[in-house]
């Protein structure tokens, strides 16, 4: 089952198949789904995608190292973020599925480009934050985390990943005040860090030499996965080990209980004083 | 006895009471202090303060969700800070008193702002960080952390919820250079949100809607409360576990201790060989 929630179509095709490069290889999602890893330029591996494990898997064992673009075979959307029934009525899901994507992009060793093509609400920023980089459509779509209107709690590595990346105002916008960006405000607070599409992603990679990072330095040596690993320890650790995380939710659920009864108990205290 | 040091007067009104809405109730603080709870528009609770424990207990379980701000009744200031002796010398001041009242706004489910009438130094300055929302006086006032020119170090949380909320320079120029900020500088800085007062406030309020933020998502959960513990995890993790830091405390100045004999007994070997 998909890790997101795209609608299932095909293609709408909004950039020609020839700009997008030689096709590498296709992968069927489901009965209807599919995604399609192409190569617009040498060493650049564009992913149209709904689930991308085993295309990053593809890729890093049977083609060069070079850089990971992803985006979306739908044209409003670059992701619908998750479906929340399913992720809650499946045993493993987070674990299994979503955190192990999250954990795959997040140490992947090369760089990774999220091209936002459209919309990215909740799940779907979350992955494109679990990206190197985030590419947006200058003209089309938002960007938000609208969990407090949802009344969905985040999880900690979900909140972790924008702590790392984002400032403490922008963070702050972004979680507790729902805040819907359009592109160029995005841009300015630094949730995206360029505005265009396939072509200009492809002109920052030279200009980045992106392919290149991915490659042995001198010492022989290919450190790319492993300098991310250590830089993103933090939602990480959260990633790996959200066993902890259920018995420390536990515990905190049982301490809210109890304090909503003595902060119930000191009210009843004060009531019954002002009677007086 | 009062978790900050503001001298115990009555209310100088620059505000006129009218303006500040209705009065929910009144707290006495020792023989000559007050707490008056008022409702400047409808769901917002003005808190002028020295404590404010009991107040946010009895906004939780006795009004609607909503928005908290907190200002003082002194004009001339936000709050003075720690009463140091009496924090030195109270036993269990920092965990009963102190972090239980920062944990308490850290984590408060309903959006706080702390509406900066006058100087913020110190433990003024902390207590206005612990809220998700600072407003400051454009024309008087300054805030800063002295604890470098006090000679008193800053406990974990203390430091922690700057090293979250502010950027490194600013977090370096607060905690290093004790750095005097007036309402523009702190402003620039991010230390505080808006500049401005009370109707200010309430306007942010408005175009924030922050009042339905508090309330339940559409999964007819409230969540903002549990937004917040989860994103300043780390300085709530410090205010809830104060007593592991004084285990590390003493290991660290045991540990000190040895690295100045160890230093001492090199420099003096250097010196030796420097005279042969």
């Amino acid at each position: 089952m998909s890790a997101d929630a795209s609608p299932k179509r095909e293609r709408t095709g909004s950039d020609s198949a020839a700009k997008r490069g030689e096709v590498l290889f296709e992968l069927p999602i489901g009965t209807k789904g599919q995604l399609i890893c192409t190569r617009p330029k040498d060493k650049v591996y564009l992913i149209t995608f709904s689930t991308i494990l085993l295309a990053l898997d593809i890729i890093e064992t049977r083609y060069d190292a070079g850089v990971v673009i992803t985006t979306s075979g739908i044209e409003k959307f670059y992701s619908n973020g998750l479906d929340l029934e399913h992720a809650s009525f499946t045993p493993g899901f987070f674990p299994d599925t979503l955190y192990a994507l999250w954990r795959r992009l997040l140490t992947y060793p090369m760089p990774t480009i999220a091209l936002l093509n459209g919309h990215a609400f909740a799940g779907a920023l979350m992955l494109a934050m679990m990206h190197d980089y985030r590419m947006m459509n200058p003209h089309k779509g938002y960007v938000c985390l609208n969990e407090v209107e949802l009344g969905v709690p985040l999880r900690p590595p979900m909140t972790s990943i924008f702590r790392q990346k984002v400032s403490a105002q922008t963070y702050r916008k972004l979680v507790l005040e729902a805040a819907r960006y359009k592109a160029l405000e995005a841009f300015k607070e630094g949730i995206v860090d360029w505005l265009g599409g396939l072509d200009e992603a492809l002109a920052y990679v030279d200009e980045l030499k992106l392919v290149q990072k991915a490659g042995k330095g001198m010492n022989g040596k290919q450190v790319y996965g492993d300098l991310k690993r250590e830089m993103w320890r933090e939602t990480i650790d959260y990633l790996e080990n959200f066993g902890a995380e259920d018995g420390r939710d536990f515990m905190i659920q049982a301490r809210r209980k109890r304090e909503r009864e003595v902060a119930e108990g000191k009210v009843k205290v004060w009531e019954a004083k002002a009677k007086l």
